[in-house]
């Protein structure tokens, strides 16, 4: 450590340009794990906040809720444990608003998911025509008993409560009764929801027209979600290894530049092992130092970030990236260190 | 007494067609309080005979005995312990750690042997003796030529060594400075008690010597007592 800390403290602009690499590279992997579990969450959100454990959909749906219909005949009798969904894509539109694409789902308030929508504020829906809806048209303006046109339907929806958390395929979700989502859908009588969601692990659809599938299988197939995720993890995965390479590099090439130096510690009967521990110390304090300031840099972000931005900054899996970084770190200083123990004393003797 | 000696030393490198004798037979004894020289031209083997002296390499045949203890009956740890402890190094081109300040040239050797270094005023005195007592806080591109090899030659002195040996310290020297610091080698041995051994094709260095040998085609012979 005294050795690595004296030598990062001499060679400072050599220093300063490895941690401004490093600092670039955690703050690039900081914002896109932030990114993608930003965005992972406002599109399971509202799914994650019912606490369910499986979706029933129509086994022709394709595990699409949006187009699936199921009869009451299909659903049978549903326990406490169950309860129906209707879902539809709508356009809010208002005066003195900007329309904004959202998801309206349909609840029975006799059910408990209904009864799990969390209010940030005013009340729940009593009539077909009163809805709750996400923070997020707080944010754009909306208050309480506002009106809203839901695409062509000319009825006016009230806006009676607001909930936070409420997201689903990276849309706002606007709460209302299930006559209203008939209504949004143009149905002919027979279809009774879109999907059956279950608490109970065991449930199981008791028509063969629907299937039933766990909450991660439907949330895997959603629009879009997996291959979002996925590329997200395969671009975090490639800054990880550019960044074993860069630290890699640099070291390599710092610590061949300090062979001799470290030859002539040998000759005066330093130990190899000090030596390998000061390669491996200013890798991590590099390391350490460009973390330090990535986060720092992140921070800024975090509080300057508008909120309408889907970024999530989860401590423990930013740490854990972080974490991750540091391991890199280690790898990288130990290439260098075969180097290091072959070096040889007799070299700097004799001129 | 005898604090560094080579017994029957010989030292060859390589095999069969490439197989080359470097030293033959070479023994040799320094004792506490002498300026020892060995000279000869470049390639005669002087190089070999330090590198085996200081313990970086083993000979091929022969003893090496270093206050009292056999290097070659010592692991590689035990021997570096042994150099660190035994012996104090002058390199030729002084090789002073660029990134540590002088001070911190002394502080690495306390981090890395513990005890048995010289006290603060022992250190005083021996910066005092060399001149160098205020550039503490130099780095070594700050200092000059002959400031960077008494910095070295401090360094060396620094863990107290028995044996001091050093490597063509005045390869880059003009005469007045060739004095100079062969004076100072002289006094070192005589003055603070310790085995000199100093490696040259430098002549200059004769008058100082307490004793001269000569290194011709890997054959030592005393020249001088």
């Amino acid at each position: 450590m005294f050795l690595a800390l004296k030598e990062i403290r001499k060679e400072k602009l050599r220093s300063s340009l490895i941690i401004a690499m490093i600092v670039l590279i955690s703050y690039l992997i900081f914002i896109l794990t932030s990114l993608a579990l930003g965005l992972a969450r406002q599109n399971t959100a509202a799914l994650n906040s019912w606490g369910i454990d499986n979706v029933t959909l129509n086994a022709n749906a394709n595990v699409d809720m949006r187009q699936s219909l199921l009869t009451k005949a299909q659903a049978g009798t549903l326990s406490a444990d169950e309860a129906y969904i209707g879902q539809a894509s709508v356009v809010a539109k208002a005066k003195g608003h900007d329309n904004e694409s959202a998801v309206f789902i349909g609840l029975d308030a006799t059910q408990f998911v209904a009864k799990t929508v969390k209010l940030t504020s005013g009340h729940r829906p009593q009539t077909a025509h009163q809805v709750v809806a996400d923070t997020a048209f707080e944010q754009e303006g909306y208050k309480l008993g506002d009106k809203v046109k839901l695409n062509a339907d000319k009825t006016a929806y009230t806006i009676v409560g607001f909930t936070d958390n409420a997201k689903m395929n990276i849309a706002p979700v606007i709460y209302g009764k299930l006559a209203a989502w008939r209504t949004l859908k143009n149905l002919m009588p027979g279809p009774i929801a879109s999907a059956v969601v279950s608490k109970d692990a065991d449930y199981k659809a008791s028509s063969d027209a629907l299937t039933t599938y766990k909450l991660k299988t439907f949330i895997n197939k959603l629009p879009g979600y997996s291959a979002q995720n996925m590329t997200f993890e395969l671009m975090i995965g490639f800054l990880m290894v550019i960044s074993l390479i860069v630290i890699a590099v640099f070291l390599y090439i710092l610590t061949m530049q300090k062979l001799p130096n470290y030859a002539v510690m040998r000759v005066q009967g330093v130990p190899s092992g000090v030596l390998v521990r000061a390669t491996l110390a200013q890798s991590v304090l590099l390391v350490g130092a460009g973390l330090v300031l990535g986060t720092l840099l992140t921070v800024v972000t975090a509080v300057a970030m508008p909120a309408s931005v889907p970024m999530a900054f989860d401590v423990p899996i930013l740490a854990g990236a972080a974490g991750l970084l540091v391991v890199m770190a280690l790898l990288g200083g130990l290439i260098p260190v075969r180097a290091v123990l072959r070096v040889d004393p007799v070299s700097v003797i004799g001129g | 007494m005898a604090v560094l000696s080579l017994e029957h030393v010989d030292q060859i490198f390589g095999q069969g067609s490439a197989r080359v004798q470097v030293l033959h037979d070479v023994s040799f004894a320094a004792e506490a309080g002498t300026l020892s020289l060995i000279v000869g031209p470049s390639g005669s083997g002087k190089s070999t005979f330090l590198t085996i002296a200081g313990g970086l390499l083993t000979p091929t045949k022969g003893a090496v005995v270093v206050a009292g203890n056999s290097y070659q009956a010592r692991s590689p740890k035990a021997r570096e312990q042994l150099r660190l402890g035994s012996i104090g190094f002058v390199l030729q081109a002084y090789h002073l750690l660029p990134y540590l300040t002088v001070e911190d040239q002394f502080a690495l050797v306390d981090r890395i042997k513990k005890s048995g270094n010289l006290s603060h005023t022992e250190l005083t005195d021996l910066l005092d003796q060399l001149g160098i007592a205020n550039l503490l806080k130099k780095y070594p591109a700050e200092l000059s030529g002959g400031q960077k090899q008494r910095v070295a030659i401090a360094r060396a002195l620094y863990p107290d060594p028995a044996i001091l040996l050093a490597d063509e310290p005045t390869a880059a020297l003009d005469g007045p400075r060739v004095q100079v610091v062969g004076k100072l080698l002289a006094d070192l041995a005589h003055t603070r008690q310790k085995a000199v051994v100093v490696v040259t094709h430098d002549a200059r260095l004769i008058p100082f010597a307490d004793a001269v040998f000569e290194m011709t085609d890997g054959r030592l012979s005393r020249v001088q007592q």
